[in-house]
């Protein structure tokens, strides 16, 4: 099923949420030469909701912090609308609380503001193409949060998964959050390289947050995680 | 306001103290007394004239016999004026004072017969009085001749007190007054005695070394048993010897022991010697005739009793000139007694003129002061506890009170130099990198000859800096490949974009090697300063980082396969800070340069702390 228009049939339709006029252009420029597809951009949750009535897209990079509120829960209104959309969350500095806001989002991941440009559409397309990246980052968050809410259960729990980690997706997990390359984690635990993708794509759908009963949503919207 | 409060409290309640006790107690006796001494309308008989018949006597043991004539001359106004003369008698006479028994007769006419020998309690303070009505056809207005004969009990003087008379139903109301006294009071009196003897004797039970409620206690179950007015009825009452009275020296024990308590001395081994005349005198008297024991054993007794009185009042007076208020007081009480004890000594040796003992009477004042002070020393102690428990609790809530302010002044130091820490570690995280990165950018465009490249170069780097910043405030367990995994994901892309290849080698690094953030963040540093470096300088195809654990070590590798580095790098500020930061890590940094490459290698040891 695509949401794109009969005009700009087969390009993926990108909207970019940014209030900053320098940053969008600049994530909008890393899409420009390249003909598979159209950006629309929007400053504030309004124009965002204006723009995602237009046209549905198949990607949305988005900030956070817009002048009229918190993307959240435009990000989750979007995802019920068009399930099939991918999310991108944009941040300076790719910290703890924006990941926790992606993986709230139901993004796919997030993305650097003064991230190089082929590396920006690169990772667009990855996304668009179906693939699950997942950096150290959000690996180390999910490692650290599973860790915790298995060992202590008075803790509060932030992630709470679909279904427990297997120890091989835990094994996989820390492989990337120590910036093992697939081939290496492969290598590490004994099993190919191919197989590590479809580990991640598992740990994701156990992580999947498309509801507001989740326990991210939930602690974004209670203020524990301020954005 | 509290003082005030407090004032104003004690204002308001009056305390009294054992002296006010004693007073309002004794006037309360006194009064009592007054109220019957008061004869109002009843007309005292002029005194009689009397006689002692002399009868042949052999045993020693027959009573003795007084006969007294009274001219009583009766009015109209001693006369019951409404008196049926069928049922009341119109006159009375009232007989306060007797002893032991007495018959009257009016003009030859026996008019009543009255004998106490039934109800006669020695521990009594009055004599029961006795009243005799007189018939309208026994007496005739005018002159009348009336005749009372006094029987004493053996060993005893019949005795007869003054004699009133006037309208019967007068009379029997001052009889009655005459009668609470005699025999009411003293039964209220002795239960009150038994009472208090049960109070004390509990109180000492509970406190032993509390010696003085103890012998209390004692004194007064003595001095109840000796004048209880059961013993009669229970039979063992003597028509001669009064046994019970053999209780008096071991109540005069039991009260020298109070004494000695009070006078705060110590109980010596010895202290039981005082208990031995009293029980040689009780034994010899049960087992000796009723003769020896009146004649010998009872004022061998009275001498015991006086003895010990004796030696009681000198061990008050020793309490009081050591500063005893207590002894003080109840020094002057016992000499009161012991006064009492010689004017009666000398009233029965017949050495003066008198018919009231008056030795009951101090006793009584004595029991009073004794009780009023235990009481009062009981409550004092009780109060004491009140105020201590009141104090306990005051002073707990002021020291919970400070405890609470020296834990608020406390925590709020603890927050301020844990505030005070992180500000001067923010401070100089953002000094030594972003800071100086932000003045490059700011010298290059205000130059205006550098090239963008190079200010993006900078601006780069400052951000690179304030994500590790960032990235070193989070939460990786001590873990520092977790952090090194972190870093990779940002370093990995300006690599790539310059044409270099990372190759990523961590090896797994034990427990044993624990960082805080601050060590992490100048590692981080430190690797992110030589790749920047390896990027700028050395032309390298590939750019290896890695980690091990070696001899204790824990080793980072940054090696590339450049031309080397320029003597401008070695030299210059870049290394040296990575040195100095080497330093503050406790590790150091090895530096080989060739022009097939650079390598450098920073030895950490386990940090001792994190």
């Amino acid at each position: 099923m695509k949401f794109a228009s009969d005009l700009n049939k087969g390009k993926h339709n990108i909207l970019i949420i940014e209030d900053e006029p320098t940053v969008r252009d600049r994530l909008s420029y890393a899409f420009d030469n390249h003909e598979d597809c159209v950006v629309s951009t929007a400053g504030s949750i309004i124009e965002a909701r204006t723009a995602f009535r237009l046209k549905i897209p198949d990607l949305i990079l988005s900030d956070l912090c817009l002048p009229d509120g918190n993307a959240i829960d435009f990000l989750i209104e979007a995802r019920k609308e068009a399930p099939l959309a991918e999310i991108l969350v944009i941040s300076v500095l790719g910290d703890e609380k924006t990941i926790l806001s992606a993986i709230a989002a139901g993004a796919s991941g997030y993305l650097l503001k003064d991230a190089m440009p082929n590396d920006i559409y690169s990772i667009a397309m990855d996304v668009l193409a179906g693939g699950s990246p997942m950096s150290p980052s959000i690996a180390r968050l999910v490692v650290m949060h599973a860790r915790a809410s298995q060992s202590d259960q008075c803790e509060e729990k932030i992630l709470d998964l679909l279904a427990p980690l297997t120890p091989r997706e835990m094994e996989v997990l820390w492989g990337i959050a120590k910036g093992f390359s697939y081939a290496q984690i492969g290598l590490q635990l004994g099993i190919s390289s191919k197989t590590v993708p479809s580990h991640i794509k598992s740990i994701y759908r156990k992580l999947r947050v498309d509801n507001r009963s989740s326990a991210v949503y939930e602690a974004v919207q209670q203020g524990i995680i301020k954005l | 306001m509290n003082q005030r409060l407090r004032n104003l409290k004690s204002k308001v309640c009056v305390r009294f103290t054992p002296i006010a006790k004693f007073i309002v107690a004794l006037a309360t006796v006194f009064l009592m007394l007054d109220a019957v001494s008061e004869f109002q309308k009843l007309r005292r008989v002029p005194p009689p004239v009397c006689q002692t018949p002399t009868t042949p006597d052999t045993t020693g043991s027959a009573p003795k016999i007084r006969l007294c004539e009274f001219d009583l001359v009766i009015s109209e106004t001693d006369v019951q004026p409404n008196s049926s003369r069928i049922q009341n008698a119109p006159i009375a006479l009232l007989i306060p004072v007797y002893r032991d028994g007495l018959t009257a007769l009016i003009n030859g006419e026996l008019v009543g017969r009255v004998e106490v020998n039934q109800l006669r309690m020695p521990a009594r303070l009055a004599t029961v009085p006795a009243i005799l009505p007189v018939q309208a056809n026994n007496f005739r207005l005018g002159h009348n001749k009336l005749e009372i004969v006094v029987t004493g009990l053996a060993g005893r003087d019949p005795m007869l007190g003054p004699i009133y008379v006037g309208p019967s139903n007068l009379a029997v109301e001052q009889f009655r007054k005459l009668w609470f006294i005699a025999a009411i009071v003293p039964t209220l009196i002795l239960g009150g005695q038994a009472a208090l003897s049960f109070i004390f004797f509990t109180i000492w039970n509970r406190r032993r070394q509390e010696t003085g409620f103890g012998w209390l206690a004692l004194f007064l179950l003595l001095d109840t048993a000796r004048g209880s007015p059961i013993i009669p009825a229970m039979g063992l009452e003597s028509s001669s010897v009064s046994y019970w009275s053999l209780l008096v020296p071991f109540s005069s024990v039991a009260f020298l022991m109070f004494a000695r308590t009070l006078a705060a001395l110590k109980p010596t081994p010895h202290n039981w010697l005082f208990w031995l005349p009293p029980s040689i005198i009780a034994s010899a008297a049960l087992i000796s005739s009723p003769t020896t024991a009146t004649g010998i054993l009872m004022p061998l007794g009275v001498m015991v009793v006086c003895c010990n009185l004796l030696v009681a009042t000198a061990v008050l007076f020793n309490g009081w000139r050591r500063g005893i208020p207590e002894a003080r007081f109840l020094f002057l009480c016992t000499a009161l007694l012991a006064g009492f004890v010689v004017h009666d000594l000398m009233l029965s040796l017949q050495l003066i003129d008198g018919r009231m003992a008056l030795a009951r009477l101090g006793l009584l004042i004595l029991l009073i002061a004794m009780i009023t002070l235990m009481i009062n020393r009981f409550t004092d102690a009780m109060s004491e506890l009140d105020q201590t428990a009141k104090k306990m609790r005051q002073r707990a809530t002021e020291i919970e009170a400070q405890l609470r302010i020296a834990y608020e002044k406390l925590s709020i130091q603890r927050e301020g130099a844990v505030l005070a820490q992180e500000r001067a570690r923010l401070m100089r995280d953002l000094h030594d990198g972003l800071g100086g990165e932000m003045v490059a950018v700011l010298a290059l465009a205000e130059r205006g000859t550098a090239g963008f490249d190079e200010i993006a170069y900078h601006a780069r780097a400052a951000l690179s800096d304030m994500r590790l910043i960032v990235a070193s405030l989070e939460d990786y367990d001590g873990d520092l490949t977790m952090a090194m995994g972190t870093w990779k994901e940002r370093a990995e892309p300006q690599i790539n974009a310059a044409g270099i290849k990372l190759n990523w080698l961590p090896a797994n690094i034990g427990r044993d090697f624990h960082f805080g953030p601050r060590q992490t963040l100048e590692i981080l540093r430190i690797m992110q300063e030589s790749v920047a470096n390896v990027i700028r300088h050395a032309k390298a195809l590939t750019i290896t980082v890695g980690c091990e654990v070696s001899e204790g070590h824990l080793v980072l590798t940054v090696e590339d396969d450049g031309v080397g580095l320029p003597t401008l790098v070695t030299n210059g500020r870049g290394l040296a800070n990575m040195k100095g930061r080497a330093n503050s890590l406790g590790g150091r940094i090895e530096i080989q340069s060739s022009n097939t490459g650079t390598a450098i290698r920073l030895y950490l040891s386990t940090p001792a702390c994190t």
